[in-house]
């Protein structure tokens, strides 16, 4: 389950980093790049809390 | 560790002795709080008000880079070398020197500033509301609530955040750190998007744009006074005078294994007080570009032209991560004045005042000369610190002195303080100095204040002893 979050809490990043590099080099529209922003955010919201703070059991 | 996790938190551990070996954390500690720490709701409004006051590029650039770099300086050589050694809160130390009823007076102080910046995030996160529901929001030059609905949607927004903050403070705390990576990546986002929007399409534009279509210089908006390199970097060292040289961040440093982590502020300056001042103030020039005659400062709208509905959620969360502590730490500022009282209640009491503060759009409007005059207050306590500690046992007086006299009000602190805060007032006031320049003289005029001070005090003492003896 953390590693699983944990991959979307990464996948959440790479969605929040490259939206806006897309739109920087036309390669999609506002619309999408604020959609994408949006996604992205709310998957790290629902994903982060699961292991960000949290101590590993091992 | 507990603090690791929940580092928005206040310290509320070792009030009363210095941070054993145990306790003490790793630097990385500091990174995170640091970084999280200055990527505030208010940054939003910082950026853009650079532009109104008609800076350039080169000079807000240069101005945050040197203002920033001082910061951390002040941090590392300053705050941490005392507190490393000591490892005492300031409160405490304060106590030991000032005596308990002068520090209430600085508890006061600090508690009514806090709420005031609580009042100005709560500000800013219901410019979100306007933005969605497209009610009438202030202006630049308002001073007072323009609208029946802004004040409802402050009463609203400010209701929630203060009964958050008495109930859930550290659910919320941690949620804080949470957003804190998001809400940089966001920030990114800000900048990228803006300065697409602005035309920029080579990095190679950058310094075109910088120069033409955001930070252009020449004269500021009507009524806004002109802001060079050096009110830029003044602002950026003097902006959290009162953590750094004001002392307050004793009580997180204490925690320091060693000294030079106070070098982890710069976490928080170039992320917090550069790219996000910076980001803004790309968002704010959009805005003019879209409609010249367009002149409000107002964070929803702003993030929601470049960025939608994620934009929103990064003010509303920005605001509500960081109104959480500053209610709470001014709740725990006044709940040291009346200790029997519930901190649930004083938390509410200082929620509703903060509420109604934020409804006057005169503060957050004027957000820079807000934060220039809590620094200009609350720092001659930090140069009563550093002078007690370093300069007075080197001139043969005694440090700790309302603690060794058994004394509940030290006068030497005193008048030191009130003297500068006066005299610094006068001068901005009277128009001779800007305030965002007081800061420095003002720590000089504290330390030879409270030197004299001590030393007459002191030695009056002494001979009162003989006296009697």
């Amino acid at each position: 389950m953390r590693i699983l979050t944990k991959i979307i809490s990464g996948i959440a990043i790479v969605g929040l980093l490259c939206a806006p590099l897309l739109f920087y080099n036309d390669r999609i529209s506002q619309i999408q790049t604020n959609n994408i922003l949006l996604i992205s955010s709310i998957l790290w919201f629902l994903s982060a809390p699961f292991w960000m703070g949290v101590k590993s059991k091992e | 560790m507990e603090r690791q996790q929940t580092s928005n938190e206040p310290v509320i551990e070792y009030e009363r002795e210095p941070v054993p070996e145990h306790a003490q954390l790793g630097v990385k500690s500091f990174l995170g709080q640091y970084a999280g720490e200055h990527i505030a709701g208010t940054e939003l409004m910082i950026g853009p008000l650079f532009v109104v006051h008609g800076v350039s590029a080169k000079d807000i650039i240069l101005g945050l880079i040197v203002g920033n770099l001082l910061a951390v300086l002040s941090w590392t050589f300053m705050t941490a070398p005392i507190a490393t050694r000591v490892r005492l809160t300031l409160y405490y130390q304060l106590e030991k020197i000032c005596g308990r009823s002068l520090v209430t007076i600085y508890d006061i102080t600090n508690g009514a500033m806090f709420t005031l910046l609580a009042g100005a995030m709560i500000s800013v996160s219901t410019t979100v509301i306007g933005s969605c529901l497209n009610i009438p929001m202030p202006g630049l030059y308002d001073r007072y609530p323009n609208s029946i609905v802004w004040v409802v949607s402050i009463l609203i927004v400010g209701a929630l955040f203060s009964i958050i903050a008495a109930y859930g403070y550290k659910s919320l705390a941690r949620f804080a750190n949470i957003a804190a990576p998001w809400m940089i990546l966001m920030f990114v986002a800000f900048a990228v998007i803006g300065l697409k929007l602005l035309g920029m399409n080579s990095i190679k534009d950058f310094w075109n744009i910088a120069e033409n279509c955001i930070w252009k210089g020449g004269a500021p908006l009507p009524g806004q006074s002109k802001f060079t390199f050096w009110h830029i970097m003044f602002f950026a060292w003097f902006c959290n005078v009162a953590w750094h040289i004001g002392m307050a961040d004793l009580s997180v440093l204490r925690y320091a294994k060693k000294p030079w982590y106070g070098i982890a502020s710069a976490a928080g300056m170039y992320i917090g007080h550069f790219m996000a001042w910076l980001s803004a103030g790309i968002l704010y020039a959009y805005q003019l570009k879209q409609d010249p005659s367009n002149i409000n400062v107002l964070p929803g709208p702003l993030a929601e032209r470049a960025c939608g509905v994620a934009g929103l959620l990064c003010v509303i969360i920005a605001g509500w991560t960081t109104a959480n502590p500053t209610l709470y730490r001014a709740g725990l500022a006044f709940q040291a004045i009346f200790p029997k009282s519930s901190r649930f209640k004083v938390t509410l009491i200082v929620g509703a005042v903060a509420t109604v503060s934020g409804m006057f759009p005169g503060i957050v409007m004027k957000l820079l000369d807000f934060v220039a005059l809590w620094g200009m207050i609350l720092m001659p306590m930090g140069a009563v610190v550093f002078v007690d500690y370093y300069i007075i046992p080197k001139l043969g007086l005694r440090p700790y002195y309302a603690e060794y006299a058994k004394i509940n009000f030290n006068l030497a602190p005193a008048i030191a303080w009130i003297v500068t805060v006066v005299v610094s007032s006068a001068l901005v006031l009277s128009g001779q100095i800007e305030i965002f320049f007081v800061s420095l003289p003002g720590w000089f005029l504290t330390a030879l204040l409270y030197i004299v001070g001590s030393y007459i005090l002191q030695k009056k003492a002494k001979e009162t002893v003989l006296v009697n003896v």
